[in-house]
């Protein structure tokens, strides 16, 4: 035997000790422990009696089952993709639980439950039903989630969805963001003049940059004496530009500013529509009415 | 340096072929069809916003557009319009000019397209003259107090050449 095993030996012993005095503990654990154990094994049966005779391990037993079926329908890769999807899933869960959408499905359910009152309906009803302004709006939204699941089996594409914005400050952001300039229709010209950039047919570029002084300057140019009444429409113009994002005509500018057509043509004489928008830096009015 | 661009600004760069304001164009309208008046009311409308002198002849059905008891009840017949999308056999089915109208009238609606009345007013304050049609008149037994009050004038058509002289002449 050489210095070596005994080595091992007496680290053995040491560790026989070590599992006797646990074993000790535990007996003496054991023991004092029983009556307690015992009082406790007795109160869970009677829980869990309790538990059985309210059918909480039947619903455990079916949910198991549940767990069963789900693994036999999805293997370990269906669980990777849905991790991808998850954040979509949970955009889906946000936009369905929108108080909007709630409320339509509250109200969808109320009509199921009196479904039995609703007569029936033929064909000469539906074609009457149909004019029905309400019934028409129901068809529109029928229609475009028809479209929109086309679109999305079709060819693939993915549809365009507009997702609910989550505050007031994005919407004011993005709706300021689209105001200034349209971009549909690019001008091929720029021309600058007083350090401002205009273009072709001399509507100023960068709406922002206007101020009263340039609009002075831009009606003197055109031969316009700004008065009151002329403030008036190109101030309200401007301001139906900047919340609309499109430049008024001259029935809206009529109306809205409130000097009326007759009014707009001795304003700003001969084109009143083009004049007030170059005055007011916004673009050249869209549309021929 | 003053302000470059000029009001209005013609297409034509060569001012003397095109000097702002000495354009002209006389419309002519004979039809009274929602459909088919409604590109005269807003032809001349463009006109007028663009700067060019504008008169408006209105003649035979036509003359309904500026008939006071008529020109809230244009409507439109999809019947014998080869352009229609409604089928001859179902546009002859009674309630079909209806249907047609109040489709019309809901998309003029949604593009803020003014009803006839509504554009015939606005055609007069911009300035475009509009005449009546004095043998139309005496056709359909209709006086100058059936038509509306901007109608400047109940003329015959060589009157209506004669005082729109130089004008371009659109028969619509």
């Amino acid at each position: 035997m050489d210095i070596d095993q005994i080595a091992r030996l007496e680290a053995i012993d040491k560790k026989l000790d070590y599992i006797v005095e646990r074993q000790q503990y535990t007996e003496d654990f054991i023991r004092e422990m029983t009556p307690v154990g015992r009082e406790a094994i007795t109160a869970l049966a009677a829980r869990l009696a309790v538990w059985e005779e309210r059918g909480l391990f039947a619903i455990g037993t079916e949910l198991l089952g549940l767990v069963d079926k789900l693994a036999d329908h999805y293997g370990p890769e269906d669980v990777r993709e849905l991790s991808g999807s998850v954040v979509a899933i949970l955009d889906t869960v946000r936009n369905v639980t929108q108080p909007d959408v709630l409320e339509f499905a509250n109200e969808a359910t109320d009509v199921l439950h009196d479904a039995d009152k609703v007569k029936p309906v033929g064909p000469m009803g539906a074609a009457a039903a149909v004019r029905d302004v309400e019934v028409q709006r129901g068809l529109g939204v029928a229609l475009e989630i028809l479209r929109h699941l086309g679109r999305s089996h079709g060819n693939g594409q993915k549809p365009q969805v507009r997702r609910p914005t989550t505050s007031a400050g994005d919407t004011v952001s993005s709706s300021s963001k689209t105001s200034p300039e349209p971009t549909k229709c690019p001008p091929t010209e720029v021309v600058v003049w007083e350090g401002h950039r205009f273009t072709a047919d001399g509507f100023l570029l960068d709406t922002a940059v206007w101020d009263d002084a340039l609009a002075i300057k831009m009606a003197a140019g055109l031969g316009i004496d700004l008065t009151d009444d002329h403030w008036a429409v190109v101030r309200w113009a401007r301001q139906d530009y900047l919340t609309t994002g499109a430049s008024p005509n001259v029935r809206r500018m009529a109306s809205g500013s409130g000097v009326g057509i007759r009014q707009m043509y001795a304003l700003f004489p001969k084109t009143p529509g083009k004049a007030a928008a170059m005055v007011a830096g916004i673009p050249k009015p869209a549309g021929c009415v | 340096m003053s302000f470059p661009f000029s009001n209005p600004r013609m297409p034509s760069d060569n001012a003397e072929d095109q000097a702002p304001g000495t354009r002209k164009i006389a419309l002519i309208c004979a039809k009274g069809g929602l459909d088919e008046c409604l590109p005269v009311l807003i032809m001349a409308n463009a006109a007028r916003m663009t700067g060019i002198e504008c008169s408006v002849f209105f003649t035979f059905y036509g003359l309904d557009v500026v008939t006071e008891s008529r020109v809230d009840h244009l409507h439109v017949n999809f019947l014998g319009n080869p352009m229609s999308p409604m089928p001859n056999m179902v546009a002859g089915l009674p309630g079909m000019e209806a249907v047609g109208t109040g489709f019309m009238q809901r998309k003029m609606d949604e593009l803020d397209i003014p009803r006839p009345r509504e554009m015939v007013q606005m055609l007069h304050e911009s300035g475009c003259d509009l005449y009546g049609c004095e043998l139309a008149m005496k056709m359909f037994d209709r006086t100058k107090e059936d038509l509306l009050p901007v109608v400047q004038d109940v003329i015959t058509a060589t009157d209506f050449f004669e005082r729109t002289a130089g004008a371009d002449i659109i028969f619509v």
